[in-house]
């Protein structure tokens, strides 16, 4: 029995019966020196992604076209047509090869060997010559973002020394490179290795410079783009560049490959993936400026696999279980009215429920209990409270940047705009095309924030597009393909923006009105010194009328329900803060090279999001009505090692506010901070600044960037010291006006002590053994009963179910 | 275990990070992205035993700007209104000699490293600080250094914070007493900058010359008996063995450890100690100097004591003549001869000697500094130096510093280096190294983005490369 399960294991990707693809199914070579491969792939039985091109015999029709050698490269000959003939696993196909190239073989190019080579041999990177100052002297533009100043470097600077025509392994350029000479950056690449070969001919054929060429690679594609795999097991990938010429060239050998997550796979330098741990990655190939990625799923044979019923009544829950039968995952069931309850009051509203509303809502029959509660939850005080902080934060509505009246003004516009439930795309434009002072206009302070353009540039992308744009300020992305262009193309929307000291408001530093000088230029791109127009991110640049708002362009196009970005975006971060994940993550890094973990489910929502005209109440309904979201933290056998894709609830940390709104209720014992009002909650807080070390001990943003990652909701030990033997918990459990006090002189029963303590400290009710811990607890203690009610409350907040929402 | 200060899911990457920068891993290839795939590989180069023999590191930084002819780079020979008032005394290294109000750090001489040829071009508190704090020029103008930023460089002790945290319990970062920030800002570079709010440093506020002086910003001093503790933790656990589908998480397992650690640092009377100077006999606290900087160099050993890497002692502007502090534009000498030197003199004197005493010098590197120094030229109208960054003075002992060495020579009025100038970059490349950090490895900011951790080289001779 044991071995027939193994050999199933083993055999199961292999087997016999599985057809197979070629990728190309047919090609031109139009290129001396542009051999292709053939990927010989395809999907089996069981769903795991097979590639057979070590058992495969490829054979040529016509030696004197194009000939195949055993690993599946074609390369030409002479101009003409064959075939090639593939055989694999008692499977015949073939491609048609047609040879079309110039008579006389061109020179070696620079810009689409040499710059490759010196990319994968890594010479250009950040740490070694693509260094703002160079390295020893050499310096090469950073990823090979600029090949004319790389082509003087290499062929005209140092005296001509980095390359020696007459004998070329005698370049510098060579020698150190293969480790010949001694060079810090170690070994680039080996003797007569195709890196090396390319860069001896250039050297030997003159350095001919070919700077002018037009051809540019259009895109680049992956072949194939997902895999499914088992662990361990190894499948080799082909990297397919399309020019602008038309021709595609195979630039597998070339190209740089790299895993998102090694745990989950691992990528050489040829493109030859190995799984590793179950779960999933993406492989991002790069080649030149461009990238594409294939995304991994590793997966163990799950003999006996049940897939669950595809749901059909929430288009959420069945793209999650899709895509779960698909990883063979049983999600665990949803959760008990109590959990459930505590879950959504803190995602929703930032505090838990209080025993009456606990006690109601389990008391409730009513068979949509669960919806009925999550509308009542948006009419709720503390939602607006709960989602302003987050738009706060978002927005960096600080002190520290604006004045304190520009601050005050500008939250009331964004609880209005909470209270009101604005479409998020009104919103959005309302905010981009605000324009005076204050009191003209609050929403002019989301401008008034901002240093200078660049910073509005990076804040409107990250916060309403996901994007982080900064690297491209100074140089390409490295992760994607931003370049400066696109940088100060989105500048340019908003270079007619200025703001100064508001002239009405002479004694209120830092009141600023926000002016426009309709006649002002586009930004400058600082690497070609010139006016870049105005460029809407990853699209076109359009025609714009002169003396016009271009921000009013800019928020047409954002908001418009085409624009993939804006939507999905959003909906992505929204997602996030119901989940422990974004569908992306994190949710303010969107690139190609970042995939989401489950696409279907992110396009369905995107789709909902637009059709139900940006209206984000309905968005977060629809995640907290689902089965998914309202699914237990306890794990089956099969999702215990998931993290990645929804099939169960990962508890996270509570907020700082959250938490301490929580413990405030819990305790009945307020919180005095500095710097707000009295009596304001820590959700209310207008801004970051207010000096609160529980606050700030917890994470709670200061707001000095527009990135997520200003939260910080992990674990740390000045937490657990300020819980353990802190002020907030020790002098709250004591108070003699707290819950403790409180509950000891009702006189309440044993029992009713401990049920009531459950429920304000955790909300939740002890179940059986709990009780009796409690109630023996009591007893114990009943010679000074106020001490041990005291310590049972003091234990439920530093037990974990308070610091988890779960 | 080191002690990683957070334990999100952030902290595998920190701990990766931490071999990588540390030169142990630079082969590996564990970073998720295409930028690390070249300079991953580049090859380790030996590293001279220097390399991280400091466990720790405490600044006595002389905010404001002490001037190097009246300190540790005097000029006798120079005209009357450059070399002021002062006269010179040879100290513990032959040929070396201090102004005479140096008379206990001249004792130290010999185990020390110093540096008289410090220059950059910030002519401000603010931007100068910056500059040595993190090793990078400020690019901003004078207003805008006092708003800190997440775009900031971050100060040497977040990096470690970061990438070396240590074992604790004490935060690995610490600013004794305050911060040097203006008017309410928040002066650039004495944070974590672009790292994140996490690796912001602790800062010990209060008055340590204060009798009474705990460390009450953090409840290191068990608040409760320890039978109610004991009671009330053993609750805990049979509170949490109840809910045991939440014990196996990652972010319990966290919560959990980090509950152990706290209450390791409950129970270690020597942290409670470390940090409560009221306990601290009379005799002892004076012979740091009763007033605030003694007392804050006092407090910053005990912090490095209880487990923190870096710890910043910073001359308060409070101290000295008019909120001066050593921003001596008025009554140099007179500031200098009363208020501010001799204070030093004796904090530093007193804790080389602990230090010294018990063998924690080798582990512990000391760094004097300052923004920058003052103008050869008097103004004798104010009896006052004006900013001078082109020259000035920084000190190094202990840590693996090579001792009894002067690096770099000025010129003929301490006005601009003569021989072997040195960058802030190369200030804190020094300070890197000996603390283990290879400072031409880089770190990531909050965005994943690479930092280069400093564009300057350690000063060699000073750690014998």
């Amino acid at each position: 029995m044991r071995t027939m399960l193994l050999l199933a294991v083993i055999a199961s990707p292999l087997l016999a019966a599985d057809p197979w693809n070629v990728s190309p199914s047919s090609m031109e070579i139009r290129h001396q020196r542009h051999p292709h491969s053939l990927q010989i792939f395809g999907t089996s039985a069981d769903g795991y992604s097979f590639e057979l091109r070590s058992s495969t015999t490829f054979a040529t029709a016509d030696p004197k076209i194009a000939t195949v050698d055993a690993s599946g490269w074609v390369t030409p000959i002479a101009n003409g047509s064959t075939q090639i003939t593939i055989t694999a696993q008692g499977q015949t196909k073939s491609v048609p090869v047609k040879v079309a190239m110039p008579v006389e073989e061109s020179k070696t190019s620079f810009r689409h060997e040499v710059m490759p080579v010196l990319t994968k041999a890594g010479c250009n990177a950040g740490a070694c010559h693509g260094y703002s100052l160079g390295k020893n002297g050499f310096k090469l533009s950073l990823r090979g973002q600029d090949p004319d100043p790389d082509y003087l470097a290499i062929a005209r600077d140092a005296a001509s020394r980095r390359v020696n025509r007459l004998f070329p392994n005698s370049s510098l350029l060579i020698a150190k490179g293969r480790g010949d000479a001694p060079h810090e950056g170690g070994i680039r690449f080996s003797k007569d290795s195709l890196a090396d070969r390319i860069l001896t001919s250039w050297v030997a054929q003159g350095t001919p410079e070919d700077l002018k060429d037009p051809a540019q690679v259009v895109r680049v594609r992956v072949v194939p783009e997902t895999l499914t795999l088992q662990p361990d097991q190894k499948h080799r990938l082909q990297l397919i560049a399309d020019y602008t010429d038309g021709t595609a060239r195979d630039v597998t050998r070339l190209a740089i490959f790299a895993a998102n997550n090694t745990q989950f796979a691992n990528v050489d330098d040829e493109g030859f993936v190995k799984a590793g741990d179950s779960g999933e990655t993406a492989i991002v190939a790069r080649f030149e400026r461009t990238f594409a990625a294939t995304s991994v799923t590793v997966l163990k044979p799950v003999p006996g696999f049940k897939p669950s019923p595809v749901p059909t009544d929430h288009f959420i829950d069945k793209h999650v279980v899709e895509k779960l039968n698909r990883i063979r995952i049983t999600p665990s069931p949803v959760t008990g009215d109590e959990e459930f309850l505590r879950r959504v009051h803190l995602d929703l509203i930032g505090v838990q429920p209080k025993p009456d509303e606990i006690n109601a809502f389990v008391a409730d029959k009513a068979a949509n209990k669960r919806e009925k509660l999550i509308d009542s939850l948006f009419e709720r005080p503390e939602y607006v409270d709960h989602w302003s902080l987050k738009w706060g934060d978002l927005l960096q509505n600080s002190r520290n940047l604006v004045s304190a009246p520009s601050m005050y003004l500008f939250r009331e516009h964004i609880r209005g705009a909470v209270a009101a439930n604005t479409p998020i795309d009104e919103f959005a434009r309302k905010l981009l095309t605000a324009k005076g002072g204050m009191t003209d206009d609050p929403a002019s302070v989301f401008f008034a924030v901002s240093k200078d353009t660049n910073d509005t540039v990076e804040r409107v992308t990250q916060v309403f597009c996901g994007v982080r744009m900064l690297c491209a300020r100074c140089h390409p992305h490295p992760l994607e393909n931003w370049t400066q262009a696109d940088y100060f193309g989105i500048a340019s929307f908003f270079s007619q923006v200025s703001s100064k000291q508001d002239g009405r408001y002479p004694s209120v530093g830092n009141a600023k009105i926000v002016s426009l000088n309709l006649a002002a230029g586009s930004a400058t791109n600082p690497r070609s010194g010139k006016p870049q127009p105005p460029r809407f991110l990853g699209a076109e640049e359009p025609t714009l009328a002169p003396n016009q708002d271009r921000r009013e362009a800019y928020a047409a196009w954002l908001t418009s329900s085409k624009n993939a970005l804006f939507a999905r975006g959003l909906v992505n971060r929204i997602w996030s803060y119901f989940s422990h994940r974004g569908i992306i993550d994190p949710v303010d890094d969107i690139r190609s090279t970042n995939p989401p973990i489950n696409p279907a489910l992110l396009d369905a929502l995107t789709k909902d999001f637009v059709e139900h005209k940006f209206d984000v109440r309905h968005l977060m309904k629809r995640i907290v009505t689902s089965a998914t979201y309202q699914r237990t933290c306890v794990p089956n056998d099969s999702n215990r090692l998931d993290e990645q894709n929804f099939s169960h609830s990962i508890p996270r940390r509570v907020p700082a506010e959250a938490l301490l709104d929580s413990l405030i209720q819990a305790t009945g014992v307020p919180e005095n901070i500095s710097g707000a009002p009295a009596g304001f909650r820590a959700a209310q807080l207008p801004d970051g600044t207010s000096e609160n070390d529980f606050l700030r001990l917890f994470g709670k943003p200061q707001r000095m960037d527009a990135c997520e990652c200003e939260r910080d909701n992990g674990s740390n030990m000045l937490q657990a010291l300020n819980f353990l033997n802190g002020k907030s918990i020790l002098s709250r459990v004591k108070n003699a006006a707290a819950r403790p006090a409180l509950l000891t002189r009702a006189k309440t029963t044993d029992e009713r002590m401990v049920i009531d303590l459950y429920l304000w400290t955790i909300a939740r009710s002890p179940n059986a053994k709990e009780l009796k811990l409690g109630l023996d607890y009591l007893k114990e203690g009943a010679a000074d009963r106020t001490a041990a009610v005291q310590d049972l409350m003091w234990a439920l907040l530093n037990s974990k179910d308070f610091l988890l929402v779960h | 275990m080191p002690f990683i200060p957070n334990d999100s899911t952030c902290a595998g990457w920190d701990r990766r990070e931490v071999i990588r920068v540390g030169g142990l891993g630079l082969l590996g290839l564990g970073l998720p992205s295409l930028t690390a795939l070249s300079s991953e590989s580049k090859k380790s180069l030996g590293k001279p035993a220097s390399f991280g023999k400091a466990k720790n590191c405490i600044i006595l930084y002389l905010s404001g700007g002490p001037a190097q002819l009246d300190t540790f780079d005097p000029k006798p020979d120079a005209p009357e209104d450059i070399r002021g008032e002062f006269k010179t005394i040879q100290t513990s290294l032959s040929g070396v000699r201090f102004s005479e109000l140096l008379p206990n750090a001249a004792k130290w001489m010999h185990k020390s490293a110093l540096v008289r040829t410090m220059f950059h071009d910030h002519n401000d508190h603010g931007r100068g600080s910056y500059s040595m704090f993190t090793g990078y020029q400020y690019p901003g103008s004078v207003p805008d250094v006092n708003s800190m930023s997440r775009a900031d460089m971050p100060h040497m002790g977040s990096v470690l914070a970061k990438l070396a945290p240590g074992k604790g319990p004490m935060f690995p970062f610490a600013i004794v007493p305050h911060r040097m920030d203006v008017a309410g800002g928040r002066r650039a570079g004495q944070f974590a900058g672009a790292l994140g709010g996490k690796y912001d440093p602790l800062l010990t506020g209060g008055n340590p010359n204060d009798n009474d002086f705990k460390l009450d910003h953090i409840p290191l001093a068990a608040s409760l008996e320890s039978s109610v503790m004991k009671r009330r933790l053993s609750l805990v656990d049979q509170l949490n063995a109840q809910t045991s589908q939440l014990n196996e998480l990652a972010m319990s397992q966290a919560i959990k450890d980090n509950q152990a650690r706290a209450l390791d640092v409950l129970s270690s009377p020597a942290v409670k100690k470390a940090v409560d100077l009221s306990a601290i006999s009379k005799e002892e606290r004076e012979r740091y100097g009763r007033n605030l900087f003694g007392q804050s160099v006092m407090l910053g050993k005990r912090l490095l004591d209880s487990g923190a890497r870096l710890v910043q002692c910073n001359w308060q502007r409070a101290q000295g003549s008019n909120g001066f502090a050593w921003d001596t534009h008025w009554n140099n000498f007179s500031a200098h001869k009363e208020e501010l030197v001799p204070p030093f003199d004796k904090a530093f004197h007193a804790l080389m000697t602990d230090l010294d005493k018990s063998g924690q010098l080798d582990e512990t590197l000391v760094v004097v500094a300052a923004e920058f120094g003052r103008s050869p030229k008097i103004t004798r109208s104010n009896a006052g130096r004006e900013h001078w960054p082109e020259c000035y003075s920084v000190l190094f002992s202990g840590g693996g510093i090579k001792g009894g060495q002067v690096y770099g020579q000025s010129d003929k009025n301490a006005a601009y280096p003569a021989i072997n100038p040195v960058t802030p970059a190369d200030f804190t490349a020094t300070i890197y190294h000996c603390l283990g950090i290879d400072p031409s490895g880089e770190t990531h900011d909050q965005m994943d983005r690479p930092i280069a951790l400093s564009k300057g080289a350690p000063i060699a001779p000073l750690v014998g490369l």
